[in-house]
């Protein structure tokens, strides 16, 4: 009987901590959602693509070496085949976007949007060298095409981007680089678009064919998705195919060097920090003595005092905000000095704003701390001051911390006062994002990005401090 | 008279202490609150628009035409789309209220036992919590979407549950789309608040309940809930305000900050917000806002009341 009541507790147990477990899973879904998604393309977001996209492994040059075959993909990635019967015998991926290609000598030139120009063994893959230099480009993604020429000796490269029209110049020799501007056209006449050949005649093919290459008497045609035909060139017969290996993961880290660039999120991030940071100071310094006063003395109109804070916490924020707004406009006009949109004012609101509630949680501490021990310092001889200076304020300390924590999470979380008191220079994360947000409707990716990169700060905050804030705000509750 | 006065006086001198330390918050409050509420009721019965906002407090008085137009008129503009925020303010501070206490309960029981991990799941419980409100509304603003949101291609394209994706973000819809995020917003507070009350209760009462018998639900309903009589009561107090003065969640998620949350998503403080901010109706937002402080006075009143005569009949 004993055994069964323990196996019934024990599975119950269970039972209890897998529910507990799954509930957690589906707790930190969507922030898990939202990291995910700053990572993905904005168009898989709004269609509802879960996965990942792999790169693109379009064939854009087939070249026949003697018994082998090179084929070199979109997605940087370059294959040798066996020519008799398509084997893969060797395959490395670059990982690059916008991919462009040149055969020169017993080397690969390839020329990307995102990583820019390789010099690469034609025989072992390997890097020769790569050229480094600034690209103008600041969302890589948006760039569909890179062209690669020589021309004179020199390997020329340009690509596609908005109305750039610039031209790199490099000596294959000394790799220097010249860059020429407005100078695309002259070299690049065409507007190079992957255009399918018309592969009709050849029985079989139902992908887009981009390249044809003819070795002694059979076709080798590359396409679409990496797909590689072996055809005969008399009767137009498929007489092999294959696929290159997958493209590379599209892990979009540069959807937040975007937003970075888009947001100009160092500044508000800046102004968030320097607003809550003295915010939570100066609350925290006046809550402090307020708390002390009213926990250790009941003085003529410390019940009045104590009924206004709790009667504040009832007053919808948005009735402050036209008479302090206007209130603001009316001090600068008869002084001149400028309030609204300054950090002084926004702070002085702010820590106005969460005075009460820190005052009430912090009562809560004060109470708690036995008064035996003021006592006994004052009957020593200490003063007042000195009585709260070393006493109370040292024991009351992990409770000013909570609460200050929570001041500095609530003040990161505040909007309405933000958007209305603070100019473009002062602004803050949320107003930031909103106005951010509003501007870009449809970039899902971004959004999630600057929501990841306005979120990270709290949780840093938050596990530093962790154990303070658990159990400042419980002793608080529990007491208060 | 004379002696009460002095003594008033003596009292005063005596605890000038704690006069000095309670100053500058005193001050604080006096201009940074009572001014700006006064000087709020005050506007609400000024005829205060975008032409009249220049004079501000010299503004043409008007009585009580801004309370006449909200509540009586039917005709007025201000009191389209009233109705519904004030129904979806109602519905939304109800639901949330429960949901956080409920989903913070329950979560708060399935912790109270000894298990390895336990510190580490209850900090990653902690975490919706920690996320910014205008993060939440901005990050369920994509969660919702009707063709690549999470919750369609959950329920539609894996699940299974429903045959079609339905829009979340507009019509009838639109309240679930602000109750649950809000829900995973603000349980873990309960939560945590919950534990911290449930770890106070001694053992030996749930030993004592198991001689005599008691099911694991009367041993809830007879030790457990009553105990944690002064959490919860902390936590519908707070739950009511917080949720009726609701702002950041909604105004992120619809229309990304700018748009209009639709009849089913309104709340009081976006339309308040719209009505102010961009029809220039300061008059009438203000009357709205003083009605809105009133029923929230003697809301927090009743359930004041309430408590105490509970806490009475609990000690009789």
């Amino acid at each position: 009987m004993n055994l069964s009541y323990y196996f019934k507790k024990r599975l119950t147990d269970i039972i209890i901590s897998f529910f507990m477990l799954v509930f957690l899973f589906f707790t930190l879904l969507p922030i898990g959602w939202m990291v995910y998604s700053s990572l993905k393309d904005s168009t898989d977001i709004a269609i509802g693509k879960v996965g990942l996209r792999r790169a693109g492994t379009d064939i854009l040059l087939i070249k026949p070496i003697g018994q082998e075959l090179l084929v070199l993909a979109a997605d940087g990635g370059l294959n040798r085949f066996q020519a008799a019967d398509l084997k893969l015998r060797a395959h490395y991926s670059y990982k690059t976007a916008a991919t462009s290609y040149l055969l020169d000598g017993q080397y690969i030139w390839l020329f990307s949007a995102d990583k820019g120009l390789y010099r690469i063994d034609q025989h072992n893959f390997k890097q020769h060298q790569r050229v480094r230099f600034d690209l103008p480009v600041i969302d890589y993604n948006k760039v569909t095409t890179t062209y690669l020429a020589k021309i004179n000796g020199k390997i020329v490269a340009s690509l596609d981007y908005k109305s750039f029209s610039g031209v790199w110049q490099f000596d294959p020799a000394t790799l220097a680089v010249k860059f020429i501007r407005e100078k695309k056209h002259n070299y690049f006449p065409e507007r190079k678009r992957p255009r399918p050949l018309d592969v009709a005649a050849f029985a079989g093919i139902d992908s887009e064919i981009f390249v044809q290459v003819r070795d002694n008497n059979v076709f080798y045609l590359g396409g679409s998705s990496g797909k590689l035909f072996r055809c005969d060139a008399g009767s137009k017969q498929v007489l092999g195919q294959t696929r290159l290996p997958n493209g590379h993961l599209l892990i979009r880290f540069n959807n937040y060097i975007d937003m970075w660039k888009n947001v100009n999120f160092g500044l508000y991030l800046r102004n968030s920090l320097i607003i809550c940071g003295f915010t939570m100071v100066f609350a925290m310094i006046f809550a402090t003595f307020a708390a002390y006063a009213l926990s250790r003395f009941r003085f003529p109109g410390s019940d009045l005092f104590s009924n206004a804070i709790l009667a504040t916490q009832m007053i919808p924020m948005i009735m402050y905000l036209i008479p302090i707004y206007i209130m603001f406009v009316k001090f600068t006009t008869l002084t001149g000095i400028p309030v609204k949109g300054t950090f002084p004012g926004i702070i002085l609101i702010y820590s106005a704003w969460f005075l009460p509630f820190s005052i009430w949680i912090l009562r809560g501490f004060f109470a708690a701390i036995p008064r035996e021990l003021e006592e006994a310092a004052l009957i020593d001889g200490c003063s007042r001051l000195r009585v709260f200076w070393h006493v109370a304020l040292p024991l009351a300390m992990p409770g000013i911390i909570a609460t200050g924590i929570y001041v500095f999470l609530n003040a990161w979380d505040e909007l309405m006062f933000a958007w209305v008191l603070t100019n473009a220079d002062t602004m803050t994360i949320p107003v930031g994002i909103r106005l951010f947000v509003g501007n870009y409707q449809n970039r899902f990716d971004l959004m999630m990005a600057a929501a990841t990169v306005a979120t990270l700060p709290v949780v840093v905050i938050f596990f530093l401090l962790q154990r303070h804030i658990v159990r400042g705000l419980t002793a608080g509750a529990v007491k208060g | 008279m004379k002696a009460k006065k002095k003594s008033l006086w003596a009292k005063i001198k005596r605890y000038s202490f704690a006069y000095y330390f309670i100053l500058p918050t005193a001050l604080a409050m006096l201009f940074l609150h009572l001014s700006p509420i006064v000087q709020g009721i005050y506007m609400s019965f000024l005829k205060l628009d975008q032409f009249t906002l220049q004079r501000y407090l010299l503004a043409p008085f008007v009585g009580s035409e801004n309370y006449y137009k909200v509540l009586i008129d039917p005709g007025s503009p201000i009191r389209i789309g009233l109705f519904e925020a004030v129904r979806n303010t109602l519905v939304y501070t109800t639901i949330v209220t429960i949901g956080t206490l409920g989903v913070g309960m329950v979560v708060a029981l399935m912790l109270n036992r000894k298990f390895w991990g336990r510190r580490i799941v209850r900090t990653m419980f902690l975490f919706p919590w920690i996320v910014p409100t205008y993060v939440t509304g901005l990050l369920w603003g994509i969660i919702w979407l009707k063709q690549g949101g999470l919750v369609n291609v959950m329920l539609a394209d894996w699940l299974k549950i429903i045959p079609f994706k339905p829009s979340w973000l507009s019509g009838p819809n639109t309240i679930w789309a602000i109750i649950i995020p809000t829900i995973w917003r603000f349980w873990p507070l309960s939560m945590l608040m919950l534990l911290a009350g449930l770890q106070t209760i001694p053992e030996e009462l749930y030993e004592a309940a198991d001689i005599d018998g008691a099911s694991p639900w009367r041993k809830f309903w007879m030790i457990t809930w009553p105990l944690l009589r002064p959490v919860w009561f902390i936590l519908i107090l707070f739950g009511l305000i917080y949720n009726t003065y609701s702002f950041n969640i909604v105004i992120m998620m619809f229309g990304f900050g700018a748009g209009y949350p639709g009849e089913w998503g309104d709340l009081m403080m976006t339309n308040i917000f719209r009505n102010s901010f961009q029809l220039w109706n300061f008059g009438t937002g203000a009357a709205t806002s003083v009605l809105l402080l009133i029923v929230m006075i003697i809301i927090v009143n009743i359930w004041f009341t309430y408590f105490k005569r509970s806490e009475e009949l609990v000690e009789k």
